[in-house]
């Protein structure tokens, strides 16, 4: 569904995506992973032909996206980052202008308006003005406009900001169904329990590059470390190997298990301070913390990063 | 094209009736400035040879001209609203640029029409104002005016990266389109530098236009013939916008809600 090659855009001498190349097929759910800055949104603005490439080449559903943006227009939904809603318009009206936008009309339209307000459970703010909704509505409202025409290249750039935890379940409920029905999506985010609770694919965005692309499992399988932590009482004792932070001890280990096994053998009288001990298997956040070496932490969009230069 | 652009028009409708009370300002206001002109005008009327006149005559064409073009500054918050909600961004995922121009300056177009004729149509009733010309005449010469105010419009949103700049340069408008145009006095009592430079205001030729339509009857010939030069200043400032506007424009409005 979606073919990237080679993709390269700068912000005057910033260079934010460096050739880059990221294949998504119909049905997956694509977690695009990377700090704020990294150029998940520039990617997204590029793909959906908000902004022009640099370099490298676009397809979208066998269709060139430079050349061909007219005749794929209406396969491909974006949710951007940035909340773009109509505050003084009604969430209905939302729906029916975004709907006629992308060539929706009559009966089909309501239709899918009660289809997607069912979805994302917006049926009981079709009235209200959007301004007048919470964060997390009008971040569902969002992301429904960008459900309407059934999309089957769908980019979600961080759907979740500002959702509580209500909104974010049904998002991602959303999402996989969207996903089940054979929709393509690709979900940025630094979230990375959202892309596990949803079993998608993982792609590492780093350095203007796609680092690490697999299958969830295969990616932690690859990447991932197992971690123990020892809790005491009072200080932690200094043991060989383990990291001490105050009263805890933590461990990288391959078999979590023994490490703890052989840790507290070795304990003579601080045997009787430990209060906790702790195996946090290998998951996304250390596979990912692997890749990058470092957490998926905000560090200021591409854009101030680009600013910053200028 | 035609589904989009309607849909954009449509949408944009929507948010004008949302927020009429700025709209409604400009269209009280003009008849309002009249009241306070019309003695001083039907004076001078009298002296010029027209016994008859109210006054109107010469204050409405001026301050009708003049709050369209303050009228400006309100539709073109609609403009730079659509990037303080981040919508710009999201329309643009659905059309081309001239599908979204089409969609968004054809309710502007509505609105500076509906403008000009509600304050000529209730001046002329409040006022007792006579008009000696066809009523096609002003309505040739009210149409080419606000073909002319969206080329404005369109132009200012153009070369305007903030909404502060855009309402600052439309003042900028608003007082030398005015003042040169003649829509506090008439042209032969302005300045001689004035005068020599009024022909190159579109008000110019409207006002002057409408104020011979209504005081010696001129007809509609006449009225297309005043209306050409402000068709062709429409398309200078479409030009202009041409040239300026880029489908990745970034604006900012100081407006978010």
């Amino acid at each position: 569904m979606l073919q990237i090659r080679g993709l390269r855009k700068s912000y005057g001498r910033l260079q934010v995506l460096r050739g880059l190349d990221l294949d998504v097929r119909p049905g997956e759910i694509c977690g695009l992973l990377g700090r704020n800055g990294a150029g998940k949104t520039t990617l997204v603005s590029v793909v959906s032909g908000l902004l022009a490439a640099d370099g490298g080449s676009v397809r979208i559903d066998g269709h060139d996206a430079f050349r061909d943006m007219r005749r794929i227009r209406d396969r491909l939904g974006v949710a951007p980052q940035d909340l773009g809603i109509y505050p003084t318009l009604s969430v209905r009206a939302n729906l029916e202008f975004f709907g006629g936008l992308n060539g929706v009309r009559g009966s089909e339209l309501r239709r899918r308006i009660a289809e997607v307000a069912e979805e994302l459970s917006l049926q009981d703010l079709l009235s209200r003005r959007a301004g007048t909704l919470s964060g997390g509505q009008k971040r569902r409202l969002h992301t429904a406009l960008a459900l309407l025409h059934r999309a089957r290249l769908l980019f979600l750039d961080e759907p979740t900001v500002g959702a509580d935890v209500v909104s974010r379940g049904e998002l991602l409920a959303a999402v996989k169904r969207l996903a089940g029905n054979g929709c393509a999506v690709v979900y940025a985010t630094h979230h990375l329990a959202e892309v596990e609770d949803m079993g998608a694919s993982v792609a590492i965005l780093e350095g203007g590059m796609i680092r690490e692309r697999g299958d969830l499992a295969s990616v932690v399988a690859r990447h991932g470390r197992s971690t123990a932590e020892l809790e005491f009482a009072g200080e932690a004792p200094v043991l060989d190997g383990w990291e001490r932070d105050g009263a805890f001890v933590r461990r990288v280990a391959p078999d979590p298990a023994r490490a703890v096994a052989a840790a507290i053998a070795s304990l003579d009288a601080a045997a009787t301070r430990l209060r906790n001990v702790r195996i946090v298997p290998a998951n996304l956040e250390s596979a990912y913390l692997a890749v990058t070496g470092h957490a998926p932490d905000p560090a200021g969009t591409e854009r101030e990063r680009a600013d910053a230069v200028a | 094209m035609l589904s989009r652009s309607l849909a954009l028009v449509l949408k944009d409708l929507r948010l004008y009736r949302a927020d009429l009370a700025p709209i409604l300002i400009m269209v009280l206001l003009p008849l309002g400035f009249i009241t306070f002109m019309v003695p001083v005008n039907r004076a001078l009327l009298e002296v010029r040879g027209y016994p008859g006149a109210t006054g109107a005559e010469q204050a409405l064409p001026g301050m009708m001209v003049m709050f369209a073009l303050f009228l400006l500054g309100i539709v073109g918050d609609q403009f730079y609203r659509e990037f303080g909600w981040n919508t710009w961004d999201r329309v643009r995922l659905a059309g081309d640029m001239p599908e979204i121009l089409v969609g968004k300056t054809v309710p502007a177009l509505a609105i500076l029409l509906a403008q000009l004729t509600v304050v000529f149509g209730a001046g002329t009733l409040l006022f007792g104002m006579r008009i000696a010309g066809p009523p096609l005449a002003v309505v040739v010469l009210l149409v080419a005016f606000a073909l002319c105010l969206v080329g404005v419009l369109v132009a200012e949103f153009a070369w305007c990266k903030t909404f502060s700049q855009f309402n600052a340069l439309n003042v900028l408008v608003v007082t030398v389109f005015s003042g040169l145009g003649g829509a506090f006095a008439p042209i032969d009592l302005l300045p001689s530098w004035a005068q020599a430079a009024a022909p190159f205001t579109p008000t110019f030729w409207v006002i002057d236009g409408l104020r011979s339509v209504i005081l010696d009857g001129q007809g509609v010939g006449y009225a297309v013939r005043m209306s050409v030069p402000v068709v062709l200043f429409a398309v200078a400032f479409l030009a202009v916008a041409a040239v300026r506007l880029r489908p990745g424009s970034v604006k900012v409005s100081d407006n978010t809600n």
